[in-house]
């Protein structure tokens, strides 16, 4: 399980929709990222300043899947936004 | 030398009637409800704005009688320019660098160089280079566009490449929005032919209000192939054709507004946005799309949306906003509409309202 859990860098970006889904736009690379709802989802919780089991939470809660595929997703995608450099841990510097 | 070191926020841009020095000029623009102030060291540096902007709409405003605070000033400097800062990281852009820094950017654009200040400030700084190639009215034309489109952005107007049009008895617009070539002039001008309004072929100001974001026609003249004026049947409008474009004599410049007189709208807010391409099928298709696909496609339009760090978060906001008020379609044009033009206004028609 990661944890803590990680928070959005200071320099993406991000455009909330009103179907759920996003775009993250970075401006250290001036690249953009396309996420859909569910990543959305985590991303908002990231802003939130939510912890990785509050996450977990909020997948289940929203998608009413297990535990197991909650986990699964979320370190999925915080592992796929920390390697493209738009997250950070939350008691870390990158 | 008298400065206008705080300018706007709460300060407001001192006028010749304020005690500066007659060795200053200043001017004022109006363009989409906003004023703009550029001062020069001499007339002849501000002539060189005026002339650049008389092609946009751009409309000049006694100094004297400016009751809007200017939201950003631009000057033009013949000193030698400062050095880029050496922790900026360049990039290359169209005829030359620019050198974002967190809250500055540098541009270094045909020889001559433009600082944007931070945020606060409001101002542009311009320092025009003395050698003959910076000084070929090309160079300097890019020179004013680069540095006027960044005070609009830190003013919050965003110049945009894009069409704009209304169909008939329609208050809201439709936005083209594509790539060189994609079609766009050809598509405006087909449906201004068929009773459509217009404010733009291909340049806009966007403003993002409280009441939603609004589409402000930027360039006065349309620009057409010589093959586009032909299959359009514009020759039948021989005063509305201008000179070529400098820099792509491929271009002619097309004044739509003489041709057009009536259908001629400055500003509305859109509704729609297509993004035209130019496909091999016999029919057209016109294709919902997702709002983060068409917020995509919105930012690979707009580069400074990602490259000017502190203005970037309320541009890429105005785009998620222009997002979120506007239905999104891409449209395929098939061979049914090069056969027969006319019949693309009725596709659309037909096409966003299904």
């Amino acid at each position: 399980m990661i944890d803590p859990a990680f928070v959005p860098l200071e320099h993406i970006v991000a455009s909330h929709l009103e179907d759920g889904d996003g775009v993250l736009v970075d401006l250290n690379s001036r690249q953009y990222y396309q996420l859909n709802e569910s990543a959305m989802l985590i991303w908002l919780a990231l802003e939130k300043g939510f912890s990785f089991d509050q996450i977990v939470s909020e997948i289940m809660t929203t998608y009413k899947v297990s535990n197991e595929r909650a986990i699964t997703s979320a370190e999925a995608l915080i592992k796929q936004l920390q390697q493209r450099k738009l997250v950070r841990p939350a008691n870390g510097t990158s | 030398m008298p400065e206008v070191s705080c300018f706007g926020g709460s300060a407001r841009a001192p006028s010749r009637s304020t005690g500066l020095s007659t060795s200053q000029a200043i001017r004022h623009y109006s363009v989409a409800d906003r004023i703009l102030c550029f001062q020069g060291v001499d007339e002849p540096a501000l002539d060189l704005v005026h002339n650049f902007l008389s092609g946009y709409y751009f409309t000049p405003v006694d100094s004297l009688g400016v009751r809007n605070q200017p939201v950003h000033l631009i000057e033009i400097h013949k000193s030698a320019p400062p050095a880029v800062p050496s922790d900026h990281l360049g990039f290359e852009i169209e005829d030359g660098y620019c050198y974002p820094g967190l809250e500055q950017v540098v541009l270094v654009v045909n020889g001559s160089t433009i600082v944007v200040s931070a945020p606060e400030l409001n101002r542009t700084d311009v320092w025009l280079s003395d050698t003959t190639a910076a000084r070929h009215p090309l160079a300097l034309n890019n020179v004013i566009l680069y540095a006027v489109q960044a005070a609009l952005r830190r003013g919050g107007m965003y110049q945009f490449h894009a069409g704009c049009v209304l169909p008939p008895d329609a208050n809201r617009g439709i936005l083209l929005v594509g790539d060189s070539g994609c079609g766009k002039s050809t598509l405006t001008a087909t449906l201004i032919l068929n009773g459509w309004r217009f404010v733009s072929d291909d340049n806009l100001l966007l403003r993002d209000t409280p009441s939603g974001v609004v589409a402000w026609a930027l360039r006065r003249y349309f620009t057409f192939d010589e093959s586009t004026l032909d299959a359009c049947k514009l020759r039948q409008f021989p005063d509305a054709i201008g000179s070529r474009v400098p820099g792509d004599r491929e271009k002619v410049r097309f004044y739509a507004r003489r041709a057009f007189p009536d259908s001629f709208v400055e500003t509305c807010v859109p509704g729609v946005i297509l993004f035209p391409a130019i496909g091999a099928e016999l029919q057209t298709r016109i294709e919902p799309l997702k709002p983060g696909d068409a917020l995509a496609r919105l930012l690979r339009q707009c580069p400074w949306a990602t490259c000017d760090t502190a203005a970037a978060p309320d541009h890429v906001q105005a785009l998620t906003n222009l997002i979120k008020q506007t239905r999104n379609y891409s449209v395929i044009a098939g061979q049914d509409v090069f056969d027969s033009p006319s019949s693309m206004a009725s596709l659309i028609s037909q096409g966003i309202d299904e």
